[in-house]
């Protein structure tokens, strides 16, 4: 992450400005699709269901 | 840069914009929940017949209230009168092949001027799947049937039973279901009683997140057309495991590749006659003339449960079939138990019809072959039960008023 961050700042400002609100924008996207899928995948029964006719 | 003193808080990288974050945390949830409205607004299931082992709860699979309504508005049209068969796995067509469920004859019996469709689940109730999915759907298509089987005083949750009570949650948090007192406080009754305040409050949260968010109808559709990502009893192994769940076919055993001794081995014909026996047993006194009186506690308890299972102005268009053991066990009855069943049988449906629902029964005059074991049907088995429930849906059809054109809803 630091290197990162000492890459980015040899940018200039706007590209700088630019970057960190695509980066954060794409990282707050990405975390609520797994957000999303996780929810799908607490919401399923750790057991699964097993059918026996009787 | 220099190194940040031992002890201060770490430091934030300039580059990260926590509103922006949050913009974006917020976007993506509103693009899933979108993605998810309109994916589950279309069926993507082609050709479908039926919630099979590989796409069923069996298979970690949970269909969704709007994917099962996609799958009716797909194929339904405006004037055709749409049946919604549910019930149990007798009507799922347990041990008939694809291409040999019942409920492809009853379609074929029906003709084009209505809509099959087989919501049936293994060991679902009546009250289960098909029947949410019809109330659901009571003012999209009103010239509708809902057709289900069940047991002489089998349970009749309102509420539905487990694994499939997820989608009495969905409907209910949806605000699909009618307002109905008796089903209210039957609903009511049952959180209180036999829900954790743990569990209400999972229910509760997951249904109200759920119905914004639209989870379970975006990974549905990801899993069934795409990828699938739980594991399951049913592909345990790769590359099955990963498979999208279209991939996956309708594997269902056909009952007449099993030989007969096979499905009906002598220490299984025990225990299923004792179950045969038992059937009505636990209801009934024997009056001092032999007759066979329903018990009191029973009637009162299974009228107040058919009471509360359907709204009031869903009970006339709603079907019931109550499901009769295979004759291979029934005569071995004595006279005074077959008797008994006879009569529990007719009380049944009596208090089905009293309650306001068509009501009636199947498999009396089958034959020994028309069953795969006590109580599923084989193929042949399923053509004469297409041929009795045909029947009562178009008599049910012509009393409601379906067949005359212009006709007013029910």
């Amino acid at each position: 992450m630091k290197l990162l961050d000492d890459a980015l700042v040899r940018l200039p400002t706007v590209a700088q400005k630019a970057l960190a609100h695509t980066g954060s924008l794409v990282v707050g996207i990405v975390l609520a699709v797994l957000l999303h899928y996780v929810l799908y995948r607490i919401g399923l029964p750790s057991k699964p269901f097993i059918y026996v006719a009787f | 840069m220099s190194e940040p003193p031992p002890g201060s808080p770490p430091q934030r990288s300039p580059f990260f914009r926590p509103g922006t974050f949050l913009v974006g945390l917020l976007l993506g949830l509103a693009l899933c929940s979108l993605v998810a409205r309109r994916v589950s607004s279309q069926s993507y299931h082609r050709g479908f017949t039926r919630f099979y082992l590989g796409i069923s709860p069996e298979a970690q699979y949970y269909p969704t209230l709007d994917e099962m309504k996609a799958i009716v508005r797909s194929s339904c049209r405006p004037d055709q009168t749409l049946v919604i068969v549910g019930g149990n796995s007798i009507f799922n067509g347990v041990g008939q092949p694809p291409g040999s469920v019942w409920t492809g004859e009853l379609q074929n019996q029906l003709g084009d001027g209505y809509f099959v469709v087989n919501f049936a689940f293994r060991g679902a109730l009546c009250t289960d799947g098909g029947a949410v999915v019809a109330e659901a759907l009571r003012k999209e298509f009103p010239r509708q049937i809902y057709v289900a089987n069940t047991s002489p005083f089998g349970a009749v949750a309102p509420y539905g039973t487990e694994p499939y009570r997820y989608l009495f949650w969905e409907a209910l948090a949806r605000g699909e279901l009618e307002a109905f007192p008796p089903r209210d406080a039957d609903v009511s009754h049952f959180r209180r009683r036999y829900m954790s305040w743990g569990e209400r409050f999972d229910v509760g949260s997951r249904e109200s997140l759920d119905r914004v968010l639209r989870f379970r109808d975006l990974w549905n559709w990801v899993g069934f057309t795409r990828l699938f990502t739980i594991p399951s009893m049913m592909t345990p192994h790769l590359p099955e495991a990963i498979w999208p769940r279209m991939k996956v076919a309708d594997t269902e055993t056909d009952f007449d590749t099993i030989p007969f001794d096979v499905r009906f081995r002598p220490e299984i014909r025990e225990a299923e006659m004792k179950i045969v026996r038992g059937f009505s047993k636990i209801f009934y006194t024997e009056g001092p003339d032999g007759a066979w009186i329903l018990r009191p506690e029973t009637a009162k308890e299974y009228g107040e449960q058919i009471r509360a299972a359907f709204p009031d102005d869903l009970k006339a268009r709603t079907l019931i079939l109550l499901s009769r053991n295979s004759p291979l066990y029934v005569e071995q009855l004595t006279p005074s138990e077959r008797s008994r069943d006879d009569q529990a049988y007719r009380d049944a449906i009596g208090l089905w019809q009293k309650a306001g629902c068509a009501a009636g029964e199947y498999g009396t005059g089958y034959e020994v072959l028309d069953f795969g074991d006590r109580t599923h049907l084989t193929s042949r088995g399923g053509q004469k039960l297409a041929h009795t429930v045909a029947d009562l849906v178009r008599s049910l059809s012509d009393k409601l008023g379906y067949t005359h054109r212009n006709s007013p809803p029910p």
